[in-house]
């Protein structure tokens, strides 16, 4: 859309540009090239953001640590205490607790990476409407922070986990920087699809309140994976598999090193004890990176085939 | 002759107004045939082009489509039809503000405007004392920019926007900001600017300006290029239509002159930097005596008392008369004239060989300006009004000069 055969010669044809969701598709390959370009750009949006959300709070950055600390309690008492993934009266397990724990700070964050940046653009709108700021990058510093609070947050995980020798990390832990980078890419993916959409229709955030809350009811946050087994037809099982957050979650847990966890399950009558895997890091991983490759085309075609419009609908 | 700088073809912008936002996503439906935005043509087939050095003011009613065109050539946003092409490093001064993460500090902004410019982290280093120089914010780089005043924000704008030494500097409405000293050092930067052969694209409402800084304009009404050409022409052909849109008489030149500085024109500080009319009045030349009322015919003298900055400046002082409901009748330079003032006190006398004008009370407003015209240090009246008595009988604002002739002529003569 914008060619430059001299340097920072810019010639632009209403004409010719093409603004197209397929046109838009070849430029991602440079969008990593991007942000790295401006990496000084991001690391102050960055640090104005993680600063920004806490400054004059009497706690200060100690809320990241607090925030999901809390969730986790409450989450704990109501999954853990009364309702069914225990025997009813026993004490929840501390291998159910840290399962429960690093799903919710690892879901928190898709959620809020992706709610955050559904308004990023109108939320610059000085920057979108006045100069040509290159607004693909608003929703990079955004997921970086909760990135950011989810480290946070493992860290915790970790070393309650190491305590009470529920979790059992080993060389996995090194792929910890890999599951970051799926989730980011993810997170950015999805972020930029809604915050192109949000553009258009300022309903788009509500909408995506609800669904997330949705979402993060039907993947395994609260529950094992096993407590589908003869809940639900196979059929729906599987449909369970192709939601997006599975592999991810699983693929955090496995890095952090949870254990599988023993089970009973009801066959033909009889009790017997299993053992519940969190499934193969290597497959979750894979599946993982495809869907967050391709969450970033589709939202980045996308947004970027929707860009011109924004300095006028903001 | 090299390449135009900046090419602009059958360039149309049209908005769309939607009456609600579901309009927006039902008009994409298949089965509705009618559109249901109503469109506004902000530009409507514009084209022109401007050559390497040259400075285009914009001039228009709001409205016109001034800002949308800057917009359209800072990429911010994108024409609807026709083509546009920009060679050149542009650097664009839009509103106070714009451009600036309300949040970040002043360093921050400085660093943000340069990578959005595309200069890297080590360019920018290097420019950031230069601007922070020129903008004068030593104490307040560190605080966030939504603390500045507006004077300090459109100081650290401008610096930002001049300190890229963009090829193509395209400005909107941003002189007379910022305290007096920043706005000598701004119209001095926007001459450096002319001399060393960069492109300017300025917009404005002061035609004043447009005049002493462009040397073409372009006149924008209701979206179409109504008229380009020599910056004076364009000037006054839009005055003109301005006054005859406003049914008010003509007063094209100095009726838009912003006051000079943030200060009390009428007292000045009393400080050694700024150049200031120090008292005024009107004299008959014949005494040399203080008299404000005169006929028609007599010679009038204005007497102008003066003081320079310590360092004296070169100075360029204007003196009008208006009419009690405000038509400018005359108003003279000592720039068009060629007279130069240059001491540090001094007295300048204008006269007025046989006064011209009729009956009526006249406001001598005096204008000091920077050499060029531009930068205004100083205006005030003369205390008195000059009071014109008509011994005649005639009618009007001024005696012209004229003879009656009779003669004899049968039939018609006027076919």
């Amino acid at each position: 859309m914008t060619s430059g055969s001299a340097p920072f010669e810019q010639s632009y044809s209403a004409e010719t540009a093409r603004h197209t969701v397929l046109a838009s598709l070849v430029p991602v390959v440079g969008y990593p090239l991007e942000i790295w370009r401006h990496r000084y750009l991001v690391a102050n949006f960055f640090r104005r953001d993680l600063l920004g959300r806490f400054r004059g709070s009497a706690l200060g950055l100690f809320w990241v640590l607090v925030h999901p600390i809390f969730m986790f309690a409450v989450y704990y008492l109501v999954f853990g205490y009364l309702f069914g993934n225990q025997k009813v009266g026993t004490a929840p397990t501390p291998e159910y607790a840290l399962y429960l724990f690093s799903g919710v700070i690892a879901f928190t964050a898709l959620i809020e990476g992706t709610s955050r940046s559904c308004t990023c653009v109108i939320d610059n709108g000085n920057l979108v409407k006045k100069v040509a700021f290159p607004s693909q990058l608003l929703p990079v510093p955004l997921i970086l922070v909760s990135l950011t609070v989810y480290v946070v947050g493992a860290l915790v995980c970790l070393g309650v986990g190491l305590a009470y020798g529920v979790l059992q990390p080993g060389w996995s832990l090194l792929l910890l920087p890999v599951v970051l980078l799926i989730q980011f890419v993810m997170t950015l993916g999805i972020g930029l699809f809604l915050a192109n959409t949000h553009v258009f229709s300022r309903d788009t955030s509500q909408l995506w309140g609800i669904f997330s809350a949705a979402w993060m009811f039907l993947t395994p946050v609260f529950w094992y994976p096993h407590a589908l087994e003869g809940a639900v037809a196979d059929v729906i099982k599987s449909l369970f598999a192709w939601n997006p957050a599975y592999p991810l979650l699983q693929a955090h847990r496995l890095v952090l090193g949870a254990q599988p966890v023993p089970y009973t399950k009801d066959v033909d009558g009889a009790l017997v004890e299993r053992l519940s895997d969190f499934g193969n890091l290597g497959d979750h991983l894979l599946h993982a990176s495809l869907w967050a490759l391709a969450f970033l085309f589709v939202g980045y075609a996308v947004f970027m085939s929707r860009r011109h419009k924004y300095a006028d609908l903001v | 002759m090299s390449k135009n700088v900046i090419e602009v073809e059958r360039l149309s912008k049209t908005y769309r107004l939607y009456g609600n936002p579901w309009h927006r996503l039902l008009e994409k439906m298949p089965w509705v045939k009618r559109p249901l935005h109503k469109p506004v043509h902000a530009l409507c087939d514009i084209d022109f082009a401007v050559g390497p050095g040259q400075c285009t003011g914009v001039i228009g009613k709001n409205g016109a489509g001034k800002s949308t065109l800057l917009k359209i050539l800072t990429g911010t946003t994108f024409p609807t039809s026709g083509r546009y092409t920009v060679r050149g490093k542009i650097s664009a001064l839009l509103e106070l503000g714009a451009g600036f993460h309300q949040d970040f500090t002043g360093r921050e902004n400085i660093y943000m405007n340069a990578a959005m410019m595309g200069f890297s982290r080590k360019e920018a280093h290097a420019r950031f004392k230069q601007i922070l120089d020129f903008s004068e914010l030593h104490d307040f780089i560190d605080a966030p920019v939504r603390t500045y005043s507006s004077g300090m924000g459109a100081r650290l704008g401008f610096s930002v926007a001049v300190a890229t030494d963009p090829d193509v500097l395209i400005i909107d409405e941003i002189l007379g900001v910022g305290d007096m000293a920043f706005q000598r050092k701004c119209v001095d930067k926007i001459w450096d600017y002319k001399a060393r052969g960069k492109t300017m694209f300025f917009c404005s409402h002061s035609l004043y300006d447009v005049r002493q800084i462009c040397e073409q304009a372009i006149w924008l009404r209701d979206g179409r290029v109504q008229m380009m050409a020599d910056a004076v022409m364009v000037t006054n052909e839009y005055a003109t239509w301005e006054s005859h849109l406003r049914d008010k008489p003509d007063q094209s030149g100095y009726e838009n002159l912003p006051a000079a500085g943030q200060f009390d024109p009428k007292n000045p500080p009393d400080d050694e930097l700024h150049p200031r009319i120090v008292g005024a009045q009107i004299v008959d030349p014949a005494t040399g005596q203080p008299r404000n009322h005169f006929a028609p015919g007599e010679t009038v003298a204005i007497r102008v008392q003066v003081r320079n900055s310590k360092t004296p400046e070169k100075l360029a002082m204007a003196i009008g008369a208006m009419r009690s409901e405000g038509t400018l009748c005359f108003a003279h330079s000592t720039q068009f004239d060629g007279v130069s003032l240059d001491q540090r006190e001094f007295v300048v006398t204008l006269t007025l060989d046989g006064l011209c004008l009729l009956s009526g009370e006249f406001n001598l407003p005096i204008w000091l300006f920077d050499e060029r015209g531009i930068h205004r240090f100083h205006e005030r009246p003369v205390d008195q009004k000059l009071v014109v008595q008509n011994r005649t009988k005639d009618l009007g604002l001024f005696l012209q000069a004229h003879r009656w002739q009779v003669e004899r002529v049968p039939g018609s003569v006027f076919k």
